[in-house]
């Protein structure tokens, strides 16, 4: 038996083989339960990987044309070092800490280090002096501007740090008032990260340059950073043109053609990338797990900064412009390196000519003449004394034009007025007057007014309600003792005009736009026909052109953003009409009135189903899409052929008889000028006027109160045809939103569109151009 | 003059050395009973004498070598330094083995006074930074010309000479208000050095007070008391004395050993880079090559200094590691079997005492390592880098070894028996 002594040994012996068991366990639990796991933790730091960017794809027209591809570039930046000036201190004390080492260095006095620091600074002095020289030289720059940019970010930073201790004041302030204690003070040395991190002082350098750059940043550390900083390029943007006013209404006729600086040209459907990324991307698709933070997706998106398509096709073909970044990854134990190459993304050719797009831009360029009011609309009466009208002579007009392949379905010109480029420096509230952010002829709805006539008609004689050789006597109004409402547009016996159609055919109706005749096919087909076959040409879904993203509802249905389907009311609004008791509601739907809107698009594609007889075509935007150019028999609206043959001689009467709607422009001392005749072209045609909501104008001053002006959309939709071969090739749908009369504000335009056309070649005889 | 045969206990006549009270019976030598032998006896032949500190020596060799070679594995030119300091340490234990370890213990209070004005000196604020150079934010360091050094270190060897004195000189120790006072003494330079700060050396002395007075005999309810008591301060602690960064050490240990990462990046990286390299090591290790790699690409801070033990797990893995502890426990083996065989109670207390501290900041420094203590700088006795360390433990080897080599007559009892 052991002294006590002994025992108190044996008992702290004891102790320490059980401390030295406990942490052998932990050891052992390590070493071998979590082994594996710890060094593959510790082994991705042997690791290092570097992401190469990839190239987005490229968007093309129709013809080839590039629109917008990435350029690469490189911005040269310089370290905050260098640009406050602090850089050649902090070098030399590098210099003299490790030429002493650590040790010696670390005692030596404040007064000793400073010593020994400025015994060395005048060679990094002039070390930096040379390579601000050589950052001058390489960028093209002189001293002068150097400095200046140098002192702009030096001030953009003070701001920042001054801004940043005042938010730290705040909250020490706050802190303080809150537990009741004096102020913290706040530490003088804190620095923000723009004092620590390279600022760009060239932007956008090309290749060569951006190497000199690099051979410098490598030569001296700590000096300059080379970063990629690829630019989206849309070399359509900008687009100068020379347009022909020989052919214009006489009033705007000139020898000299106009020289027109066109901006934005297709912006709304090529649209924008952004570099803000927002949750939804990320939750979209990561290009980090967020959990884990590995490489989730070598295609996804950074939380920091990257380039995501925002609006237009940029946005809708994301997935396909997007490319796959590429990696290094190098062994920093063994420097073997292996390298996977990025992957760019996929071109995208849409079906837009963009010279056709830029003509029919320029079409629709206030400054032509064309979107403006002008007298010849108003018209004169008969003393020739100018008419009044509700907006201002010059008062500029926006609007849209689809240009529609009836073929194939292809979008060959998508146009709207104003473009996001010339929206870009109004205010928000101007934009959303304007309507600058949606792309009218896709988003923008509104009502048909007289353009449906014609398919209306076919519509009933194919639904065997109506016989096609039906001739309708106008009386001036539809319903037998009601002179108020249900009248047809010619009759105005309260403004002395008591003349009526008479009469007529289909052809001549159409070519006339008598409203009598429609009344009557609508009252005909009913109310339920009526919307149904509007359903038909489409109204009330978005085609899905390729501008639209779809997106789930909260009532779990499909919305598509970017592109609308238009107004049609729906079993509901009909019960209610029904049960009003209004009997001119249902058949005012026959003039294009009532609860009834569309777009442009539609307007065009009713009109290309018409000239196809009936077979729907989806109408694109993007060239390569699956379904281009596919018919669908089985939902073919089967129109009547006779039917169909007479709406065209209707609208093709409507252009070539002086009595047509789309015949002629009255202008001043009851001249008469041919709207549409473009030698070897045939249109068929049809002019719309439809109702607008009142259009609130800012007065401009403060003290009086918002002008309402109450006026309509204008319409004008056609077929055109080579004229030998007489069949329709294109559907052009054109408004002008607050423009009035169809024909005289649309029509205009539309002749410059077919123009337009035939200068692109589209209308040559030897068939179809640039359908690939 | 009797010595060896005559039975210890029991009351020598004349001018005797008093070196134990008790209430039952006094017991005392004359210096030349004391002294006799192992003042007579040649160095030469001291040396040829088998005592376990011969153990300890071996042990801290072992450890010591390690050591080097484990620097090695990143910094080749600091394991050279090393071996230097190596040659230092062991020449220094050499002479400190010299002179009996009995006149540390007449000196014992001018040693005190000396390491006491050390300990206030780095703390006034008037002293020029080329003399007490802070290093990151501690003024625990004083320069020395070729080797700077740090007064805590030998404050916790000159603390072990004097509670051995004190514990040896009375009995006072087993009375409440006696337990007390060894404890109002052990706080002394707790405080003097937590104020630097260094919270890691500060925690050392409490443990190895405990071993001591445990050694010593104090009452067990003292003991018991004293965990309870330090059990509840340790929250209060945590609410009220520490600082927020020395609570976020905390609280990302406990969640590092509770396995959540959540610190991993922040608070805990040191930790957590620490563990995860030990773990990779596997049971054999990783050797050198790719152990350099892990640790420098892993960017593991102090890897060559407190961060050691990570090293040498990476490296020579589970074995390493247990090789390590083996070898502390050979030291404490040594030690404590050095302290069994010695009769004086001075020379039992004081090899108690170094075991004890050795043991303990191994421990913190091991624990910490493998994740199962907070981050404290602290480094691992024998195997860290740094002269003044090295020189400090190698010291206390040598006052070890001088407790062995200098046995009372077999028959002796000290009052530490009873």
């Amino acid at each position: 038996m052991p002294g006590i002594f002994h025992r108190r040994l044996l008992l702290l012996l004891a102790v320490f083989v059980i401390v030295a068991g406990l942490l052998a366990a932990q050891l052992a639990r390590l070493a071998i339960v979590e082994g594996e796991m710890h060094a593959r933790q510790t082994e991705t730091f042997l690791r290092r990987r570097t992401f190469l960017p990839f190239v987005r794809g490229r968007i093309l027209d129709r013809n080839g044309t590039v629109l917008a591809e990435d350029r690469a570039s490189w911005d040269v930046q310089v370290e905050y070092a260098m640009i406050a000036g602090r850089w050649s201190a902090e070098k030399a004390r590098a210099q003299a800490r490790r030429e002493l080492g650590a040790n010696a260095w670390a005692k030596l006095t404040r007064d000793q280090r400073s010593a020994e620091v400025d015994a060395r600074l005048p060679s990094w002095n002039e070390r930096a002096e040379a390579i601000y020289a050589e950052i001058c030289v390489a960028g093209g720059i002189d001293r002068a501007e150097l400095d200046r940019r140098f002192d702009e970010i030096r001030g953009r930073v003070a701001q920042r740090v001054e801004a940043y201790r005042e938010r730290l004041r705040k909250a020490a302030e706050a802190k303080a008032i809150e537990q009741g204690t004096s102020v913290a003070e706040i530490p003088e040395d804190e620095t923000i990260s723009e004092q620590e991190e390279p600022h760009t002082i060239l932007a956008d350098v090309d290749d060569a340059t951006a190497f000199r750059f690099q051979l410098l940043s490598e030569e001296e550390r700590d000096t300059i950073v080379v970063m990629p900083a690829t630019q989206r390029l849309r070399p359509w943007a900008e687009v100068e043109l020379d347009v022909d006013r020989r052919s214009l209404p006489s009033p705007l006729q000139s020898d000299r053609p106009l020289h027109l600086r066109l901006s934005g040209v297709a912006d709304h459907i090529i649209g924008a990338t952004r570099t803000r990324v927002f949750t939804e991307d990320l939750k979209r698709r990561p290009f980090l797990d967020e959990r884990s933070g590995e490489v989730a997706d070598l295609g996804g998106y950074r939380a920091d900064r990257d380039v995501i398509g925002a609006t237009g096709v940029e946005r809708t073909l994301e997935d396909r412009l997007r490319g796959v970044r590429g990696v290094v990854e190098r062994n920093l134990e063994t420097g073997e390196a292996t390298r996977r190459e990025p992957v760019a993304g996929e071109d995208v050719r849409l079906t837009i000519d963009i010279k056709l797009q830029s003509w029919v831009q320029a079409a629709l360029e206030p400054k032509l003449g064309l979107a403006k009011i002008q007298q010849w609309q108003r018209g004169w009466d008969a003393d020739g004394e100018a008419k009044p009208g509700p907006l201002p002579v010059g008062w500029e007009l926006n609007g849209s034009v689809v240009v529609l392949d009836i073929a194939t379905g292809d979008i060959l010109a998508l146009v709207t007025t104003p473009t996001l480029a010339e929206a870009s420096g109004m205010s928000a509230e101007r934009r959303r007057s304007e309507g600058a952010d949606i792309n009218k002829a896709v988003e923008g709805v509104y009502p048909p007014g007289s353009i449906v006539k014609p398919l209306l008609y076919a519509a009933a004689v194919t639904q065997g309600v109506l016989p096609a050789d039906l001739a309708v006597d106008c009386k001036g109004h539809f319903f037998e003792n009601v002179t108020t409402s249900a009248r047809c547009w010619i009759w105005r016996p309260e403004q002395g005009r008591s003349s009526t159609h008479g009469t007529l055919a289909v052809e001549e109706a159409i070519a006339r736009s008598c409203n009598i005749y429609f009344y009557t096919v609508a009252s005909k087909l009913g109310l339920e026909d009526v919307v149904a076959w509007y359903r038909r040409f489409g109204v009330g879904e978005p085609f899905g052109v390729g501008l639209g993203m779809a997106k789930d509802r909260s009532d779990g249905g499909v919305r598509m953003e970017g592109e609308s389907g238009g107004v049609a009311p729906d079993a509901e609004a009909m019960k209610a009409i029904r049960a009003s008791g209004d009997r001119s509601a249902p058949i005012f739907l026959g003039i294009g009135q009532g609860p009834i809107a569309w777009t442009p698009l539609h307007a065009a594609n009713a009109y290309a189903t018409l000239a196809r007889r009936g077979d729907l075509i989806r109408p694109g935007i993007i060239l390569d899409r699956a379904d281009r150019g596919v018919r669908a028999p089985s939902t073919s609206l089967g129109l009547d052929a006779t039917a169909v043959r007479k709406a065209l001689n209707g609208l093709s009467d409507s252009v070539r008889q002086t009595y047509g709607t789309g015949n002629h422009l009255t202008l001043e001392s009851g001249v008469q000028e041919p709207l549409t005749d473009v030698p070897g072209v045939r249109v068929w045609a049809k002019t719309g006027t439809a109702q607008a909501p009142p259009l609130r104008i800012d007065s401009g001053k403060k003290e009086s109160a918002d002008v309402v002006v109450r006026t309509d959309h204008a319409w004008f939709v056609g077929l055109v045809g080579n004229e030998r071969e007489g069949t329709p090739r294109y559907a052009i749908a054109v408004l002008l939103e607050f423009g009035g009369s169809g024909g005289k504000t649309a029509g205009p335009i539309a002749a410059e569109v077919i123009r337009a056309l035939v200068r692109e070649g589209y209308l040559e005889g030897s068939g179809r151009k640039g359908s690939p | 003059m009797s010595h060896g045969h005559e039975p210890a206990r029991g009351v020598a006549e004349g001018a005797g050395h008093q070196i134990g009270l008790s209430s039952r019976e006094r017991i005392r030598w004359t210096p030349a009973e004391l002294y006799s032998e192992q003042v007579t006896a040649t160095a030469r032949k001291r040396l040829l004498w088998w005592t376990p500190a011969w153990l300890s020596l071996v042990a801290a060799l072992l450890l010591s070598l390690l050591g080097i070679e484990a620097i090695s594995t990143t910094r080749p030119d600091s394991a050279a330094k090393q071996g230097t300091f190596l040659l230092i340490g062991l020449v220094a234990a050499a002479i400190v083995a010299t002179p009996s370890y009995r006149w540390y213990r007449r000196a014992i209070i001018a040693l005190s006074i000396v390491v006491l004005a050390l300990l206030v000196f780095v703390l006034l604020p008037f002293v020029p930074e080329s003399i007490v150079r802070p290093r990151n934010g501690s003024r625990s360091w004083i320069a020395l010309g070729p080797m700077d050094f740090q007064p805590s270190e030998l404050a916790k060897t000159v603390y072990i000479l004097a509670l051995a004195a004190w514990l040896s000189q009375t009995q006072i120790h087993r009375t409440l208000r006696g337990y007390i006072a060894v404890v109002g003494l052990t706080l002394l330079p707790i405080g003097l050095i937590v104020l630097e700060p260094d919270l890691g050396s500060a925690l050392l002395f409490l443990p190895t007070m405990a071993a001591m007075v445990i050694a010593a005999g104090t009452k067990k309810r003292h003991v018991i008391a004293s965990v309870v008591l330090a059990a509840i301060m340790v929250p209060v602690a945590y609410g009220f004395v520490l600082k927020p960064y020395q609570r976020a050490r905390i609280d990302a240990i406990i969640a590092q050993i509770s396995g959540d990462t959540r610190f991993e990046k922040r608070e805990g990286f040191q930790g957590w880079r620490a563990m995860r390299l030990v773990g990779s090591g596997g049971v054999l290790g990783v050797g050198e090559e790719h152990a350099r790699a892990l640790v420098t690409f892993n960017g593991l801070p102090e890897e060559h200094n407190d961060m050691i033990f990570a090293v040498v797990c990476c490296r020579w893995g589970l074995a390493g590691g247990i090789a390590l502890w083996g070898s502390f426990l050979l030291f404490a083996v040594g030690g404590l079997a050095t302290a069994a065989i010695c009769r004086d109670p001075f020379g039992r207390l004081a090899a108690v005492g170094i075991v004890a501290i050795s043991f303990t900041q191994m421990t913190i420094n091991t624990g910490m390592t493998i994740g199962l203590l907070p981050i404290t700088g602290i480094t691992l006795p024998f195997v860290s880098y740094g002269g003044s360390s090295l020189l400090a433990t190698w010291l206390n080897v040598g006052l070890l070894i001088n407790i062995g080599l200098r046995r009372p007559k077999v028959d002796e009892r000290s009052y530490l028996d009873e």
